[in-house]
């Protein structure tokens, strides 16, 4: 598993008491309903060069990974928000945030 | 039948997760909002233990925008700042506008949860502070607005500043002259100007049904008398 062990340690400690598997499994739900509308946003940005438009996806992208401790799709994300907002290269497409993804996937799968 | 008011904070962030997040770590109900829009809308039903919100919304909203609204609105209500964002910048604007605290991304249970305790304390202490009351009459110092059985009603800050110093008196007798000083400082101003003052507060008392009357004593000064507390005392007198 490639999740962020200090994340899942901090959910431990928020979840309610013997609602653990409700309280993971919401926010694992939530995840997988909310990230793939901001991938697909975040790739056509990329696509358009858009600087602010990625900028704006890849920070939603970031915060949502970082409470989940995903690391990897995090850590793409924080890389485009500081290429977007310091004017660097966009670089990067729906490939790489797919493959990404699919393996957060499977990580949350394992987790929840 | 009894009612019981349901206790829940708000939520002020796009990413939905958070929400969660902060209802686990406060044990509570959190309503999830996620535009300014949306909560501009949402405002005047909502009552608030706390508001967490969130500094970057999207593309061409803030929350930062909101606080002032928010702290209008809710006078004593804890608004706590969640952020991502690297830098100081955003935190000192929200404080600024009248946030009370900020915590990091990604949430911390336990650094939420003290961080809204010593918050609430703050405001509670707050809102005894600009709180007075005399006889049926209550008075809020932030608000300029009097409270009574009949309704509210509100008064110019000036206006506000006059009554609290009689208020603070207690019913003891306050001069003219120094109800003059305490508004206008060395200014010299005409009776009149303070007569003018006298009439908004007694209008005002008029307006929220209270039992109370800014009595003037000829040559001496004005003081408030409580009819309700006279009522009481007369009552009492024959009983004795």
């Amino acid at each position: 598993m490639s999740l962020d062990k200090d994340a899942w340690v901090r959910l431990q400690e928020m979840a309610p008491e013997g609602e653990e598997a409700d309280f993971f499994g919401g926010l694992i739900g939530l995840f997988f309903e909310t990230a793939p509308p901001i991938i697909a946003e975040l790739a056509a940005a990329l696509k358009a060069q858009d600087a602010a438009r990625v900028q704006n996806h890849a920070h939603r992208l970031k915060g949502m990974c970082q409470g989940l401790g995903v690391v990897e799709l995090g850590a793409i994300a924080q890389r485009l928000e500081t290429a977007a907002r310091t004017g660097g290269a966009l670089r990067g497409d729906q490939a790489e945030l797919g493959a990404a993804y699919a393996l957060a996937t499977e990580d949350l799968k394992k987790a929840g | 039948m009894a009612t019981t008011l349901e206790q829940y904070t708000v939520t002020l962030d796009d990413d939905p997760l958070v929400a969660r997040m902060v209802q686990a770590a406060m044990g509570m109900p959190s309503r999830s909002i996620s535009s300014s829009a949306a909560f501009i809308e949402a405002a005047p039903g909502l009552s608030p233990v706390a508001v967490f919100i969130d500094v970057h919304l999207g593309l061409d909203d803030s929350g930062l925008d909101l606080i002032p609204m928010m702290r209008e609105r809710w006078n004593y209500t804890p608004l706590i700042v969640v952020t991502s964002e690297s830098g100081g910048e955003a935190v000192g604007q929200a404080l600024a506008a009248g946030a009370n605290d900020f915590i990091k991304k990604p949430i911390d249970a336990r650094e939420l949860t003290a961080r809204f305790r010593a918050r609430a304390a703050e405001c509670a202490l707050l809102a005894v502070k600009e709180r007075l009351h005399f006889g049926d009459l209550t008075l809020d110092l932030a608000r300029n607005e009097l409270g009574g059985p009949d309704g509210k009603a509100y008064l110019s800050h000036s206006d506000m500043k006059l009554l609290a110093y009689l208020t603070q008196a207690n019913g003891t007798l306050i001069s003219r002259e120094e109800l003059k000083r305490k508004l206008w400082g060395s200014l010299k101003v005409s009776d009149n100007a303070l007569d003018k003052k006298l009439y908004e507060v007694r209008q005002a008392f008029k307006a929220t049904g209270a039992h109370v009357r800014l009595q003037s004593s000829y040559g001496k000064g004005f003081s408030l008398v409580s009819d309700a507390a006279a009522k009481a005392d007369e009552s009492e007198k024959k009983t004795a």
